[in-house]
């Protein structure tokens, strides 16, 4: 695991009061959070946490918290 | 006399501003203290003030608000996506605003509409204007940020995810809500 993934599952284990472990690449991300809401607020809590930009067109791809770590790590890499 | 109908719909509309509150509250966490922040706080202390006006408004005349396990927003999200930054935040809040306006003020033309409701939905109405003109400001001055078009692509994304959301909403509650069809100058 990266740095940066870890930072990721950490972050989320953090905002969705759940241990680290929970968090697994294969999970769906709708199985972490209680409701739409509480995933629009974690997805721009993630943002300002890693000063990175999505948008809803990039999200529309993401199922599993892996693919929004993949979306996530892309943005970091591509950040100068 | 209120109707059954108009009841439940009322209730829709209160279970709908509850929601409303508590998004604007949870995105006003998220935000750095400032203007743009304080509108949302005011944003969300009118829904919930508005949940208590229609609350009051249904005691007046002796009817109890039904709780309803779903509001409009829920749908909403499910149609438009979920938004991923404060600009779609705003701009699907845009639809959403313009769409309760519209709603509010059809629900006036209804020759059946008693007077309490008339008044609570007319002090409400003065909010949600404010609503509106806050959002579309905010929608600009964050211009140089998105940029224009994509604010515009994004607007215009919501506007389309709204008129399916309130078409199926129609559909779904055709017998509650055809007095509101059969309103002065319905479209």
């Amino acid at each position: 695991m990266t740095d940066a993934m870890r930072r990721l599952v950490e972050k989320i284990a953090e905002i969705t009061r759940r241990p680290s472990e929970d968090v697994r690449g294969d999970r769906p991300l709708r199985e972490l959070v209680q409701d739409s809401f509480s995933l629009v607020e974690m997805v721009i809590e993630l943002q300002e946490t890693f000063s990175v930009q999505i948008n809803q067109s990039d999200f529309a791809r993401v199922v599993t918290v892996g693919d929004l770590i993949t979306l996530f790590e892309s943005r970091l890499s591509a950040t100068p | 006399m209120i109707s059954e109908n108009e009841i439940w719909l009322l209730s829709y509309y209160r279970s709908s501003e509850i929601v409303g509150a508590m998004f604007f509250g949870r995105i006003a966490r998220l935000l750095r203290p400032g203007p743009v922040q304080a509108d949302v706080m005011q944003h969300f202390a009118d829904e919930a003030q508005h949940a208590r006006w229609f609350t009051e408004c249904m005691e007046s005349m002796d009817v109890t608000p039904v709780k309803l396990p779903v509001a409009y927003q829920d749908d909403y999200l499910a149609t438009a996506g979920v938004p991923t930054n404060f600009m779609e935040v705003l701009s699907i809040t845009q639809a959403f605003e313009k769409r309760i306006l519209n709603t509010y003020a059809q629900h006036l033309k209804a020759d059946t509409t008693p007077s309490p409701v008339r008044r609570t939905l007319e002090r409400i109405m003065r909010d949600e204007r404010w609503h509106v003109q806050w959002v579309r400001q905010t929608l600009r001055d964050l211009e140089p940020q998105y940029g224009k078009e994509t604010i515009e692509r994004t607007l215009q994304r919501h506007m389309d995810a709204d008129r399916e959301t309130y078409g199926r909403f129609l559909q779904e509650h055709s017998e509650r809500v055809e007095f509101l069809a059969r309103a002065k100058g319905a479209a």
